[in-house]
């Protein structure tokens, strides 16, 4: 159920309000028919989480078009120009360059790096905010990126997990795990992806696929004989998206 | 059907018996659960109407076709005890080269702990010694090895390597110290910790994570700043910054020792979260004072009519309140062992009241 300012509003009337993409009426729909009640200031606030959201599943499936490649930490390599590689295999931002190039250099660029599933992660995530928030805002907001899996984290990204959510939407991150991996390639105990919609998730590495595709590659990179299979994790990674649009408005405002 | 009512040779039970016993109580292999339905058809003769039955039945699959009799035995929910029930009748027939690797292993395992044949033509290398000198090999390359991590990459890989199989597949518990230092070492010098972290956390000893305790006491910030991270997990210890450290380590010892006995390991890694919580308190369990698997998080403890009882009121209450009745029923049971017997044999609300009205909660 959507509620803007208290009022509970159905998908069509919210359709009928606003020009929405394809990917933005998906996660209308799921969240006017959830038993859950989402919460939103105004329309405007909605619009944002929803178009962040779109932006997420579009820099998910561009990136993997791209030549991105997949490496663990200690043979990830990355495009010196915009980013210094650390010994412990992390992406950290030049001094003299603008976040916002940094990024965009990555899908650009794209056959420059390479890194593991979780970094890419963050990157969609960046990618998404950068084609939303002006240039400016952007590169105000997250002036210090680091990019190394989830260990350090923007705080303005707001990241946070959902345990057990009522819904999956298309643009929250999510995490096979593979209890059973063979330790000789430990970057196969799991996979994070991004929520496509559609039962589609898209995994750096492993491609864009359906949960039972994603198990099944995981279940390969199993030690011998091993009886437990990989699984989806009941958990959603998801933006701050009001916390976000808060400054968005703040910064549109001055 | 006179068979199905013969006692066992081997268990001196009726297979009657045996699938009642069988469908009250699921087989649990590795967390993978084997429904009766799921009953490979080798098993499910054997449980329904005896060994003899289950042999003659292989037997006849050999006879008409090898494929067959060996596509029973490869299925991946077959159970050992018709395995090591059809192992002569594999070797008579010469279908060795057939089966599966884990059956060949399994096989060869057989033979070696009942000693019938050292060195077995039929099932080459001699796999406990193997496991054996791997397990000793490995930890002889970590301990040795550690003090030249750093040498290369790829030497750091196999150091990694090494000790996630050492933590993750062998359980070796007593290299967790090195590789706490390697850890701490190659954090300093901002060096890659991610799967040598992960091997840490993979041993599931809670205990070992006094280890990382030990660095909230460290002269280098670095050291505290990582031991705090690992250490976030314990919820109730207070890690911001204006907590002196040595208050910091207390704590985390003084939680360590109260949930201990309730702790379930997550899975959790630095792959997933930023902040992996590799173990949870189970509520529950606390709350009635009762061991928990740290596999599973389920109680081990056999559980009396009032414990089932509370365990099901508890769960339909809010966190908070959950909260509540286990930090009092943990804080009443060292205090006052009688009275907190008395106490959890109230009902749920009189149980609710005088918590909240000792702990000073509204």
């Amino acid at each position: 159920m959507i509620k803007v300012q208290g009022k509970t509003i159905t998908a069509e009337q919210v359709i009928n309000q606003i020009q929405f993409n394809t990917t933005e009426q998906k996660v209308i729909h799921i969240l006017s028919l959830s038993n859950e009640v989402y919460e939103y200031d105004s329309l405007i606030q909605l619009k944002f989480e929803l178009n962040l959201r779109s932006n997420t599943v579009n820099a998910a499936i561009e990136l993997n078009s791209s030549e991105f490649a997949f490496r663990v930490f200690r043979k990830s390599f990355c495009n010196p120009i915009y980013w210094n590689r650390t010994d412990e295999g992390g992406f950290d931002l030049q001094s003299d360059v603008k976040p916002s190039d940094a990024i965009k250099d990555i899908y650009n660029n794209s056959s420059k790096y390479g890194t593991e599933c979780a970094t890419a992660m963050i990157i969609v995530f960046y990618k998404a905010l950068l084609d939303l928030l002006p240039v400016t805002l952007f590169n105000q907001f997250y002036s210090n990126i680091y990019l190394m899996n989830w260990k350090s984290l923007d705080k303005d990204l707001g990241l946070y997990v959902v345990n057990n959510p009522t819904d999956f939407l298309p643009g929250d991150c999510m995490y096979f795990k593979n209890p059973e991996v063979d330790p000789v390639t430990p970057e196969w105990q799991g996979e994070n992806v991004i929520n496509l919609g559609d039962g589609k998730y898209y995994g750096h590495g492993i491609g864009i696929n359906t949960a039972d595709e994603i198990i099944e590659v995981l279940n390969q990179r199993r030690f011998n004989e091993a009886t437990e299979s990989a699984y989806l994790l009941s958990i959603a990674k998801r933006l701050s998206f009001k916390y976000i649009s808060y400054h968005y408005k703040l910064y549109s405002s001055n | 059907m006179f068979l199905t009512q013969k006692k066992d040779m081997y268990t001196n039970i009726t297979s009657n018996e045996y699938i009642k016993n069988w469908s009250k109580s699921n087989f649990s292999y590795n967390q993978k659960t084997i429904t009766s339905k799921e009953l490979q058809d080798l098993d499910r003769i054997r449980l329904s109407q005896g060994i003899f039955k289950m042999k003659s039945f292989f037997n006849e699959q050999l006879k008409n076709t090898k494929e067959n009799a060996v596509v029973l035995l490869n299925h991946n929910n077959l159970m050992y005890s018709s395995l090591y029930l059809l192992k002569q009748d594999i070797i008579n027939h010469k279908i060795v080269d057939d089966i599966s690797t884990k059956n060949k292993i399994a096989l060869r395992i057989t033979e070696e702990i009942l000693k019938i044949e050292k060195n077995s033509p039929l099932f080459p290398s001699n796999c406990c010694s193997h496991i054996q000198s791997v397990a000793s090999i490995l930890k002889w390359m970590l301990l040795t090895g550690s003090q030249d991590d750093g040498l290369s990459e790829e030497f750091d890989t196999i150091l990694d390597i090494t000790a996630l199989l050492l933590t993750k597949i062998y359980k070796e518990k007593s290299v967790l110290p090195i590789i706490i230092n390697m850890a701490f070492e190659r954090n300093r010098r901002g060096a890659n910790t991610h799967d040598l972290l992960w091997s840490f956390f993979e041993a599931k000893d809670p205990r070992s994570f006094i280890l990382v305790a030990n660095y909230l006491l460290s002269e280098h910030n670095k050291d505290i700043e990582l031991a705090k991270k690992l250490l976030k997990f314990a919820s109730d210890v207070n890690m911001t910054i204006n907590t002196p450290p040595y208050y910091q380590y207390l704590h985390f010892i003084s939680w360590l020792k109260e949930n201990y006995f309730y702790l379930y390991f997550t899975g959790e890694s630095f792959q997933q979260t930023n902040q992996p919580i590799p173990y949870v308190v189970v509520l529950e369990a606390k709350y009635l004072n009762k061991v928990v698997s740290i596999d599973t998080g389920k109680i081990l403890e056999s559980l009396s009519e009032n414990d089932v009882n509370c365990i099901y009121t508890f769960r339909n209450l809010d966190q908070n309140t959950r909260i509540i009745l286990t930090n009092f029923s943990h804080f009443l049971r060292h205090k006052d062992d009688q009275f907190w017997t008395h106490w959890l044999n109230s009902t749920i609300s009189e149980q609710i009241m005088t918590a909240k009205n000792w702990l000073g909660v509204s």
